[in-house]
């Protein structure tokens, strides 16, 4: 019988690769993919809680939050769309009008 | 209606419907500012006519509330100590306005913000509550911004910010400070949490051996080095000599006469009789500033050129005087710090006044390029003689009663004595300066490039107001019952408080 | 007071206002298609009218005292749970917000005058985002919380970048969404700590099943604290986390940067209220006693408050561009909000009261700075400071407005800001927090320096062209109200301060009412 432990354990270093992914990746599209494994991160540590503390709610927060993350990368999607289409830009380091 | 909120009121007044009034002719400001500044002090003298001599106590108060959260209120009234002042600012704003050739363009937006101006120094005067107090601190710096910024001379707006923010991190500390007071008289006293100075001097007064004493002395030394910075103190001045010597020269008259006073009055009216141990505690450290101010302005008006900057320095040094006045904690040394504050408040503007019509003449504030305006122009510069003396302490002139107690004071205050006969070496260098100055402007001769240039003397207009501010300085020195009669009682009051 | 039993009719309303705003947005959505390309000013208008009926509705729950949960059951389950909550701590959030929503979209509409583009989109995205900044608001639950700042965010990511031919426009929205995307996973992997740790999403609950867990898993609040602040910090644009302020403040439409400076930080600090505040004051509490080995929560948001005020008033300094300036501006006024979130958990009540007020008047000021930078800067082409010279003789009385915006946002006397910062940081000193409040005071200085740059280029600076500014008369009404209100409130502040006092009781309530 495996514990809470590794369960947690495992949203722990999804979180650290989503986010170590995020702050170092150039292409923005890779940023989007990592955020989404953050968020994944934290749907594991839901479903994990709510399996071994008896409540239901944290099932139900991860079916909420799994719709955001739909939501966001359509968001994203286009957003990252609509900076290509006007410029040839491929890395986060290129757009550089604003001091980043 | 209370007779301090319409003498508060008038100048605001003006300024708000001054607004709304086309801004076409510089004359109408011009009146337009005499008038209300006028109708200012006819409030302020008929205060002083039902103000009640004997009492010590505040009289006129009207108290409303006003953030009850914080036991805020709104709350004027007057004493012996703030009556003198409340006249000496309508009086020297007057002559501000009846000086006001020197403004040549956008009359009005100065016409108004001296308005503003006087509102937040009268009102200032009559604050019985350490919030609307600052508020009406601060009320004074807008106004000082834009006179300066606009109007001024030289590198004037970056003196205008300069003076805003240095003396805004001492507004920011003081109103700390205040919370601070009025929370920790409530903790300690059980009381429930006041900002009206009388209600939070008698709560602290029972609280005061329950706080402890490193907090009480911490309070009024923010407190007090707040206050320094708007005297200035050493080494809280390096602010004035730019302002003083950029600024138009009515508004450097009112700075240099009024405002510095505010915080001369601050450490009078408020820290002292709030935290009355930790002011006997550190009195010694007020008296050290206060020697320190007095020989480093006189020393450094010896060095300077310019008139301006040379007015700056030796003002500096009478607010070193004063401070040692307060620092003595006594009865002869306030009395001397009070008269000091009416006595310099008189005469620094007067000298303003005249310095700006000798600028106006020989074009120059430079003390290398003038000389021999006796010739020419012998009424203002006999004026200039007399207000020089009474700078100097001469008797029968104001600053004679006024230093002499402030001396007398600090050396019977025993922590002190060293510390004034050090102080007194001042009067030395002081009468070098001030002979100096009056010397080489009205003796010797005239200037060659101002041998062909046409020098008159002093018009009506430019001659009221430094006459006005002579008269009174020599009516204060021959009869100081005029502004001791009502400071006693309320000295007293002061001093029964600091248990002494 | 929390209803025993359902009442559906009465429980609906508590999200009337929200229903109103988000059923309005649909209309507006169907309307904008049909509508030609010159007429999408009317959605406009009606997107007005559709936050002024918000707006009423609000404001008539007030004035009823409605007040209590909205609850729900699983099927099969026992016990209530609470998702929505209407106290008058969110009812006065929710009316900030609207305002500003409301003064936005007047803006708006004089935004898109003589420009082409996603006009009508622009309307019913705010009123979309706005349901959401009202959510989080309202929510007395993890996942309507989370669900509101969403709503609120995945809309101003679109508006920030709706320019679609400008390229900084683009910019602005890719960069605030990606920062924003991190901060969403950060708060949602704290609140997954939240959850584990209370067993329930409920967070009227949550104190007191958190404070059943103290000492035991110190550790995880740490951590889910640590999570939280990280991503709530993103949101409010505190210093280190507010990197995509100023990028995304001067690459954003005028009226979105002012949407994001008002709603969007409003909303954010009513959710860090909500969340990072009121769950942790049993782990505050346990602070004080010697056993504690966790972090001094406190401190740290005393020292996220510092850093703000310094950074966000230092780093304006440097600026030149106004919008910019106006980010790290409001960073800097996000640093002394903070400073009464860091006072909350030793003096809740009234706290959160002077909080309310600070950020009511926090709107009304920086909303009339941007309506008269929307103004200076579409007339002069130019986003620079320089574009001001001179502007107090060519509009003495915008100018006037501005300059009193400007003196409320450094906290000058007989404006509202003085007692917004009075109100905050006496808390603070309440609270045993002296230094801070030492230190905000002192730090705000600083700001003088910048604001004060606008009204030397207004008054001391000549202008360029003597011609007065075109002016609309929408954008007229809101700065006037703005300037108004700000030294209505600055002369009286407690008609503001009566009934936000108020506020800590109902949500001190939300404490102890434990259904």
């Amino acid at each position: 019988m495996i514990g809470l432990g590794p369960y947690v354990a495992l949203g722990a270093v999804l979180f650290a690769i989503g986010a170590y992914g995020a702050l170092t990746r150039h292409n923005p599209i890779a940023v989007l993919m990592c955020i989404e494994m953050m968020l994944n991160a934290a749907n594991i540590n839901f479903v994990a809680f709510s399996s071994f503390g008896g409540s239901i709610d944290g099932q139900i927060f991860v079916i909420f939050s799994l719709v955001v993350a739909a939501c966001e990368a359509a968001t994203g999607l286009a957003l990252v769309l609509g900076v290509y289409r006007n410029r040839d830009i491929q890395e986060i380091g290129d757009m550089h009008l604003l001091k980043w | 209606m209370n007779l301090l909120l319409v003498a508060v009121g008038l100048p605001l007044l003006g300024a708000v419907a001054g607004a709304f009034l086309p801004s076409r002719s510089a004359a109408l400001w011009r009146w337009w500012g005499v008038g209300f500044s006028l109708a200012a002090l006819v409030a302020a003298v008929l205060v002083a006519v039902q103000f009640d001599m004997g009492q010590g106590s505040l009289q006129m108060r009207l108290s409303l509330p006003w953030v009850p959260l914080f036991g805020v209120t709104f709350g004027v009234g007057i004493n012996g100590i703030s009556l003198p002042l409340l006249l000496l600012s309508a009086v020297v704003f007057c002559a501000a306005f009846a000086s006001f050739g020197w403004i040549e363009e956008r009359q009005k937006e100065y016409a108004l913000w001296l308005l503003v101006m006087e509102c937040g120094l009268l009102g200032l005067f009559v604050a019985t509550d350490l919030i609307l107090f600052f508020v009406f601190f601060e009320v004074v710096l807008i106004p000082s911004y834009f006179l300066v910024g606009i109007f001024g001379r030289g590198n004037r707006e970056h003196t205008a910010i300069k003076f805003v923010t240095y003396t805004g991190v001492a507004s920011a500390v003081l109103l700390i400070s205040f919370v601070l007071l009025a929370f920790t008289a409530a903790r300690y006293g059980g009381g429930n949490l006041t900002t009206d100075i009388p209600a939070l001097t008698q709560a602290m007064g029972a609280a005061e051996a329950r706080i402890p004493a490193g907090l009480q002395t911490a309070l009024f030394l923010a407190m007090a080095l707040a206050f320094m910075v708007k005297m200035p103190i050493f080494p809280l001045h390096s602010w004035a000599p730019d302002v003083y010597r950029d600024a138009p020269i009515p508004v450097a008259a009112v700075l240099s006469g009024v405002m510095s006073k505010m915080g001369a009055y601050g450490i009078l009216r408020i820290a002292v009789p709030l935290l009355p141990a930790a002011a006997s505690q550190a009195s010694w450290l007020l008296g050290l500033l206060g020697v320190i101010s007095i020989l480093y302005g006189a020393i450094a008006a010896l060095g300077q050129k310019d008139l301006r900057l040379l007015l700056a320095y030796s003002s500096m040094s009478h607010m070193g005087v004063l401070l040692l006045g307060i620092a003595s904690l006594n009865t002869v040394g306030l009395q001397g710090a009070v008269f000091q504050m009416v006595s310099h408040g008189l005469i620094i503007p007067g000298l303003f006044f005249v310095v700006g019509l000798i600028g106006l003449r020989a074009q120059s504030y430079d003390l290398q390029e003038l000389g021999g305006l006796w010739q020419r122009s012998p009424r203002l510069m006999g004026v200039f003689l007399v207000l020089g003396l009474a700078a100097l302490g001469l008797p029968l002139t104001s600053g004679f009663i006024a230093e002499f107690q402030a001396f007398a004071g600090a050396f019977r205050a025993s922590q002190l004595q060293v510390l004034s006969f050090i102080g007194v070496l001042g009067f030395i260098f002081s009468a070098s300066y001030i002979l100096w100055m009056v010397e080489r402007t009205a003796y010797g001769p005239l200037p060659p490039r101002l041998e062909q240039a046409s020098i008159r003397d002093v018009t009506a207009m430019e001659w009221v107001s430094p006459l006005v501010l002579v008269l009174l300085v020599v009516a204060v020195g021959v009869f100081p019952a005029l502004v001791g009669t009502p400071l006693t009682p309320s000295l007293g009051e002061l001093l029964r408080g600091l248990g002494g | 007071m929390p209803p025993t039993l359902i009442d559906i009719t009465g429980q609906w309303q508590y999200l009337l206002a929200e229903m109103v705003l988000v059923g309005g947005g649909i209309v507006a959505m169907i309307v904008d298609l049909l509508l030609p390309r010159r007429n999408k000013s009317v959605v406009g208008y009606f997107s007005l009218a559709i936050v002024l009926a918000a707006i009423t509705v609000v404001a008539v729950q007030m004035g009823r005292h409605v007040g209590g949960y909205l609850q729900f059951q699983y099927v099969g389950a026992t016990g209530w749970k609470n998702t929505v909550v209407v106290d008058l701590f969110a009812q006065l959030m929710s009316l900030i917000m609207l305002v500003g929503a409301l003064f936005v979209l007047v803006m708006d509409v004089y935004d898109w005058r003589g420009r082409q583009g996603y006009e009508g989109e622009s309307y019913y995205l705010i009123l979309f985002a706005t349901t959401g900044a009202l959510l989080m608001a309202n929510s007395a639950d993890l996942i309507t919380l989370f669900i509101g700042m969403e709503l609120l965010s995945l809309p101003s990511y679109v508006l920030a970048g709706l320019h679609r031919q400008n390229v900084k426009s683009n910019e602005a929205g890719l960069k605030y969404f990606l920062y924003g995307g991190l901060a969403t996973a950060a708060i949602l992997y704290g609140m997954s700590f939240l959850y584990g740790l209370s067993g329930t999403t409920d967070l009227v609950a949550m104190p007191s099943a958190i404070a059943s867990q103290l000492p035991n898993e110190r550790l995880f609040f740490d951590i889910a604290f640590a999570f939280l602040l990280l991503g709530l910090g993103f949101k409010m644009a505190v210093v280190p986390f507010h990197m995509w302020a100023p990028d995304v403040y001067e690459g954003a439409p005028t009226p979105v940067t002012a949407y994001l400076s008002v709603v969007s930080k409003v909303a954010g600090f009513a959710m860090a209220t909500r969340v990072l505040i009121v769950p942790f004051l049993p782990v505050v509490a346990e602070s004080t006693t010697a056993a504690h080995t966790g972090l001094p929560l406190v401190t740290i948001l005393a020292i996220v408050a510092v850093l703000s005020m310094l950074g966000g008033n230092a780093a304006a300094l440097r600026q030149r561009n106004a919008k910019r300036l106006f980010a790290y501006s409001s960073i800097a006024q996000a640093g002394y909000v903070l400073v009464g979130l860091a006072a909350m958990p030793g003096q809740s009540a009234a706290t959160a009261g002077s909080m309310v007020f600070y950020l009511a008047v926090y709107a009304l000021m920086n909303v009339g700075a941007f309506v008269t930078i929307e103004w200076v800067t579409r007339a002069a082409g130019d986003e620079s400071l320089a574009a001001f010279a001179g502007l107090g003789r060519r509009s003495p009385w915008m100018a006037f407005a501005f300059t009193v915006c400007l003196l409320s946002l450094g906290g000058f006397p007989i404006t509202a800001g003085f007692w917004g910062k009075f109100f905050l940081f006496s808390f603070a000193v309440n609270a045993q927090l002296s230094w801070l409040a030492y230190a905000g005071m002192v730090l705000s200085v600083i700001s003088f320096v910048y604001y004060f740059r606008f009204i030397r280029q207004m008054y001391f600076v000549r202008p360029a062209t003597a011609e007065t500014l075109q002016v609309d008369a929408g954008n007229t009404v809101v700065l006037a109200l703005c300037t108004v209100g700000v030294l209505f409130f600055g002369i009286v502040p407690n008609v503001l301060m009566g009934p936000a006092q108020a506020v800590g009781a109902s949500f001190l309530s939300m404490l102890n009412a434990v259904p």
